[in-house]
């Protein structure tokens, strides 16, 4: 207690207490701070909890920034973004004695004062400037100076201060958690009744800034993402070149850009290189036109593109590069290049599946930036899906509109056939003109078909035609040689070498072309896509296309390289189709030629026959010839079996108008009596039980009628009678005048020949069947193996082409057919001539 | 009574010969004499240096390499009878009497060709039938001169 006391009174009790007051006011003072700030990051925290991603996110950012302007008693707050050009306010507070000027955050970036030190100096945690020292100095580390502090914004500041009654002025740049790339800032300034910050109040305000960075980081992120797929679910809905357009210009209104541009793969005479589909830019006049002339083709070895197809990645940002590396030969404002591969497939980054290349310029001032790379890479996969769809959609109907086409084509008609070819690919592969190439036997070329009129010779020295040729004297003409052999053209190289051949413009003089029969158009620029028609394995010709049509505003002028498989994918149809139809005039041909060469031997059978004849007779003028003149009947029965085989053959094969008809005066009765001469040795197979023949036809008129085909009409019709009748049996022949038939579903009056014997019934649901090619009834199968049911088939064809008709006239015996020929036949009217 | 001349043009030449026999044996009733030609070339010199009443022709008849160079009407096999009734034709064209023609042929003919000629024969045909026309053709050429 003594001790004690004397201690008391050994120190003033005043100064004790003062010393005790003042420690405890500043610890209450320490306290109340503590609390305060611990107040604000638990209200921020609050705040931030509170957002939803969805929400829109100005009123919680106007809560935070409140907040802090009310705790720590600034005149002025603000809490923005940085991420594009525009240097956007999410809220900002500020007390009536501050003003703030407009310029502070104005855009674009390079021209206001915040975007400047941000972008200079952002890479610090924070930064705080004041007038008190004279200078522009950290404060908080008054020895270090700001390094590099360029002299222009010491003097815009030092304005900027005695402009304003800014004294302060403190930057928090808000980060990119993973990044470290700015993606905000808070702007504080002249802190109420306080010289700057407190330690303490700096480490706070550090950690609230992580916080902020975080909740407006994700925020964006899914703003972003929201807003893209907004948009790219619209262009979803549009054809390829407007989806293409609007990409563009969204790209080029969301990342500031100074030109957004979209190339597409070219394979140009086997070297792979790029054409523009379509740019986006809002440069005015001079410039703009400079841009139009110079986009639309680069070499594919120096492009950005192939820089970027080597470094395989989905986003690739070129920095620093030079004005030819650009893609431009003028000056377009930036220096830097965002290339964009769009994959056809997500895993894959062959050049094969290569669907396009976004090419995106954004400002010189951009830095590069992981969040918007992160954004395109997002959106690149949401345009892939969408070009893939498009693509998909456009191939599906082109391949839809040549299958309706192709199902429209006269294939009889082989004129036709082939210039319908050239204008259905034409149609297709949306190009100018179209011209179908044959090879000759000397591996030339010649024109086939076209849809071109005129064609011309192109000096691409001179940049002259040199001569012009009429399309018509040249097409289908095997003497008119086009393209001879070791022809330098893209034509005949594509025929030659068995591959396509695509070329962007035949006139230029790298093109590794000659032009020497060129379709004449309007345009400058010609591209050419050449490829080979193949069929039985051997190549037969080229089909080319010139020029692309200027189709939904497109921009490329040029096949691309779905154009090529697509083209590729055509020739092979269309190779089908020539396959099949020269397939089918080569065997018409041959059995013409066929039946051709027969007739001669036939000719000259007959003859001889009728030569030794008449020498027996002369010899053994009293002799009894009758046994020779039989052996001379079945000798020509049977040469007369030969030819008739091939008429037949020939009339099923060239049954397509192939030889026209030649109405003359004929008289029947003549063919009849001599076909049933004819048949003399078949109808006396059996001497003892002949089979006769009765006629009654004399009262028949002459006809007008092709006579070699009625003959055979007859002829068939006549010999199966003979052929299926019994022995001893009587087949006749009958004439009637005036019978009405049905025809076509019409009542025509005809001269009716009947043809009956006994021998097979046939079954009323035969009555047609047995007019149909190779159809015999199970029961003539069974008696005559030697028929091929070719007979009342060709006869009843003949019939048709003479407006006639063959029927069963009476199915059980005497089985009847009846041959009935119009009565307007009897005269020669200017139709049947 | 005038001989009668007949110029059957055939590149096959067994053909020519047996018509020829045929023509001899059958048509005695007037004296006829049977010339062959088994080429285009054979055919214009026979036409150009002897006088004939009936000229047959054939239509497919092959061609010389040779022949093509010098007529380029001429591509192929298939129509060098066509190209002969045209030569032959622009031959007569200013002549007073020309020789009757008609094609003998396999051959299927366009109907425009048909009115150049006085007669189309196709093969195969029975000897009777063309030996008959033959005869028709040169008896109205005889009518004619008698009426003349």
């Amino acid at each position: 207690m003594k001790i004690l006391s004397n201690k008391i009174l050994r120190f003033s009790r005043y100064e004790e207490l003062q010393e005790i007051e003042v420690a405890y006011n500043n610890d209450k003072k320490t306290l109340q701070d503590y609390e305060k700030l611990a107040r604000l990051h638990l209200n921020i925290a609050k705040t931030i909890g509170s957002i939803d991603a969805w929400d829109n996110i100005d009123t919680p950012i106007e809560e935070i920034t409140r907040q802090i302007f009310d705790v720590l008693n600034f005149e002025y707050v603000c809490i923005g973004r940085c991420l594009t050009k525009d240097l956007k306010d999410y809220k900002y507070i500020t007390s009536k004695s501050v003003k703030i000027p407009e310029h502070l955050v104005s855009s674009p970036i390079e021209d206001s004062f915040i975007g400047q030190i941000i972008l200079t100096y952002g890479n610090r945690e924070i930064f705080v400037w004041s007038e008190q020292d004279g200078d522009i100095t950290d404060i908080k580390n008054t020895k270090n100076k700001i390094p590099n502090i360029q002299p222009n914004h010491i003097e815009r500041f030092k304005s900027y201060f005695s402009f304003t009654k800014v004294k302060q002025f403190m930057v928090i740049p808000l980060k990119h958690i993973a990044k470290e790339e700015v993606i905000g800032y808070i702007v504080m300034c002249n802190r109420n009744g306080q010289n700057g910050l407190e330690r303490m109040e700096e480490e706070s305000l550090k950690a609230l800034s992580v916080y902020i960075s975080r909740c407006i980081g994700r925020h964006l992120f899914y703003r972003y993402e929201h807003n893209d797929t907004q948009k790219i679910r619209k262009i979803h809905n549009l054809n390829y070149e407007l989806g293409i357009k609007e990409t563009l210009k969204y790209l080029y209104d969301e990342f500031s850009l100074m030109l957004a541009a979209f190339w597409i793969p070219v394979t140009d005479d086997n070297q792979p290189c790029f054409a523009m589909e379509d740019h986006y830019h809002e440069f005015k006049g001079r410039k703009e036109e400079a841009i139009e002339k110079e986009v639309g083709f680069r070499d594919g070895k120096i492009c950005l593109k192939s820089d970027a197809l080597k470094r395989r990645k989905k986003v690739n940002w070129f920095e620093n590069l030079t004005k030819d590396k650009l893609g431009f030969s003028i000056d377009i404002g930036t220096n830097q290049a965002i290339v964009v591969l769009i994959h056809d497939d997500n895993e894959s980054t062959k050049d094969d599946d290569l669907l396009g290349a976004f090419v995106l310029y954004p400002q010189k001032s951009l830095k590069k930036s992981h969040v918007v790379e992160e954004r395109i890479k997002i959106l690149a996969d949401d345009i892939k899906h969408y070009l893939q769809a498009t693509l998909f959609d456009r191939h599906y109907k082109q391949i839809e509109l040549l299958r309706e086409q192709l199902l429209g084509v006269d294939f009889n008609n082989s004129d036709n056939f082939y210039r319908e070819i050239v204008g259905l690919v034409n149609n297709t592969l949306q190009s100018k003109y179209c011209s179908l190439f044959f090879a000759n036997e000397k591996e030339e070329l010649y024109l086939k078909a076209t849809n071109a009129k005129k064609f011309t010779s192109f000096d691409k020295g001179t940049l002259e035609n040199k001569k012009n040729f009429i399309a018509i004297n040249y097409i289908n003409k095997k003497d008119e040689i086009i393209y001879k052999k070791n022809s330098r053209s893209a034509t005949y190289r594509a025929f030659i070498n068995e591959n396509t051949v695509n070329i962007y413009n035949i006139y230029s003089k790298n093109a590794k072309t000659e032009t020497i029969f060129c379709e004449v158009s309007s345009y400058e620029h010609e591209p050419v896509i050449a490829t080979p028609i193949k069929y039985q394995g051997k190549i037969r010709g080229v089909i080319r296309c010139i020029n692309k049509e200027n189709l939904n505003g497109r921009t490329i002028q040029a096949f691309d390289d779905l154009d090529i498989k697509m083209f590729e994918f055509l020739a092979q149809i269309v190779s089908k189709f020539i396959e099949n139809i020269e397939k089918d005039k080569d065997q018409r041909n041959f059995v013409n030629h066929l039946a051709h060469e027969n007739r001669t031997p036939v000719q000259i059978i007959w003859n001889d026959m009728h030569s030794i004849k008449r020498r027996i007779e002369q010899l053994a003028p009293t002799g009894n010839h009758r046994a020779l003149n039989k052996t001379f009947k079945r000798l020509r029965l049977q040469t007369e079996i030969i030819n008739n085989n091939y008429d037949n053959l020939e009339a099923v094969l060239t049954d397509k108008d192939l030889i026209a008809y030649r109405f003359n005066k004929t008289d029947l009765k003549e063919h009849i009596y001599d076909i049933v001469e004819l048949l003399e040795p078949k109808l006396q197979e059996d001497e003892e039980r002949p089979i006769r023949v009765e006629t009654q036809i004399k009262n028949m008129p002459e006809v007008y009628v092709d006579g070699r085909k009625i003959y055979q009409v007859f002829y068939n019709v006549i010999s199966n009678a003979a052929r299926y009748s019994t022995y001893d049996s009587t087949i006749k022949i009958k004439y009637n005048d005036s019978v009405e038939v049905i025809i076509d579903n019409k009542l025509v009056k005809c001269l009716e020949i009947t043809v009956s014997n006994y021998g097979i019934e046939i079954s009323a649901d035969e009555f047609d069947l047995i007019f149909k090619q190779y159809y015999r009834s199970p029961i003539a199968r069974a008696k005559n193996a030697t028929g091929k049911g070719i007979g009342l088939y060709v006869a009843q064809t003949i019939m048709m082409k003479h407006g006639g008709i063959i029927q069963v006239t009476q199915s059980t015996e005497p089985t009847t057919f009846s041959i009935f020929l119009p009565n307007k036949l009897k005269s020669k009217s200017p139709d049947t001539n | 009574m005038t001989k009668k001349k007949i110029l059957h043009v055939d590149d096959d030449r067994l053909m020519t010969k047996s018509v020829a026999e045929n023509i001899e044996l059958y048509l005695n009733d007037y004296d006829y004499t049977v010339e062959t030609a088994a080429s285009y070339t054979d055919a214009i010199k026979k036409v150009k240096s002897q006088d004939f009443d009936l000229i047959l022709l054939d239509v497919m008849m092959s061609v010389t390499e040779e022949e093509k160079q010098q007529n380029n009407d001429l591509e192929d096999d298939m129509s060098t009878g066509i190209v002969l009734r045209k030569a032959i034709n622009e031959f007569f064209k200013d002549k007073e009497t020309k020789p009757k023609l008609a094609y003998f042929t396999a051959k299927s003919l366009d109907k425009s060709e048909e009115k150049f000629v006085d007669k189309v024969i196709s093969k195969p045909i029975v000897p009777e039938q063309y030996l008959r026309i033959i005869r028709n053709l040169l008896m109205i050429e005889t009518v004619g001169t008698t009426t003349y």
